[in-house]
């Protein structure tokens, strides 16, 4: 059985900042990333995965809704 | 819509070696964001190709987007002769990458991945350093607000440690 490492365990480099992306940054809701930090793995990609089919589900909705 | 186990397992079940990339890896890292297809870089051995075709032909591969009733067969000289292939699948949307700008082919991009668990699958994954490179030489002006959200990830979760 593999070791699993923890999930940043070879992730030490650091690289320049962009200025274009330091811009962007200022409108990223940070408490979401903090919430999703505290989730683990498995919670994060479940959420995902159930986001995605409440996505899907709209838009078939919106597809049978069109007129013909 | 994509079924991400399936296809994980599917691709762990045959032991095929690549490494996890874009949104899905994303996701693991934190992102709140949702993707609708799965990005691995493949190791293009041939003994690799030939555990590729093995998880992936009963799923009825096709080029995403190509005009239907093209001979398209994914096979390993299909494999060998071409790089990147966007499929669609019964499973949903697969990105194959054989190398990727900023980062290389899997034998380069592996030494930058940690080893986790997913859907009871062992799954090298890109480090969150090494996504953020990724994107940002693929320099595509819609990924700047992606970027800057995992930048800020990586920033709150150094700040954690």
């Amino acid at each position: 059985m593999p070791d699993h490492e923890p999930l940043h365990a070879n992730d030490d480099e650091g690289f320049e900042p962009d200025p274009v992306i330091e811009v962007y940054k200022r409108d990223v809701d940070r408490t979401l990333i903090r919430e999703q930090l505290r989730r683990s793995v498995d919670v994060r990609v479940g959420n995902m995965i159930a986001a995605l089919r409440v996505v899907e589900a709209l838009r078939e909705a919106a597809r049978r809704q069109r007129p013909r | 819509m994509t079924d991400f186990e399936g296809l994980l397992r599917r691709l762990g079940a045959e032991d095929v070696r690549f490494v996890l990339v874009g949104g899905f890896a994303s996701t693991v890292h934190g992102s709140p964001r949702i993707t609708v297809d799965l990005d691995i870089v493949y190791a293009r051995d041939a003994e690799n190709l030939t555990r590729l075709v093995r998880a992936l032909a009963p799923l009825s591969p096709y080029l995403r987007g190509a005009p239907a009733g093209l001979p398209f067969e994914l096979d390993v000289p299909t494999l060998t002769r071409g790089l990147n292939f966007t499929l669609t699948t019964t499973m949903g949307d697969l990105d194959l990458l054989g190398e990727v700008a900023g980062g290389g082919t899997y034998e380069q991009l592996l030494p930058q991945t940690s080893r986790i668990r997913v859907f009871d699958a062992d799954i090298d994954i890109v480090t969150l350093s090494q996504l953020i490179r990724l994107k940002r030489a693929a320099g595509r002006p819609k990924d700047l607000e992606v970027l800057a959200e995992l930048e800020a990830l990586l920033e709150e979760q150094r700040s954690e440690k």
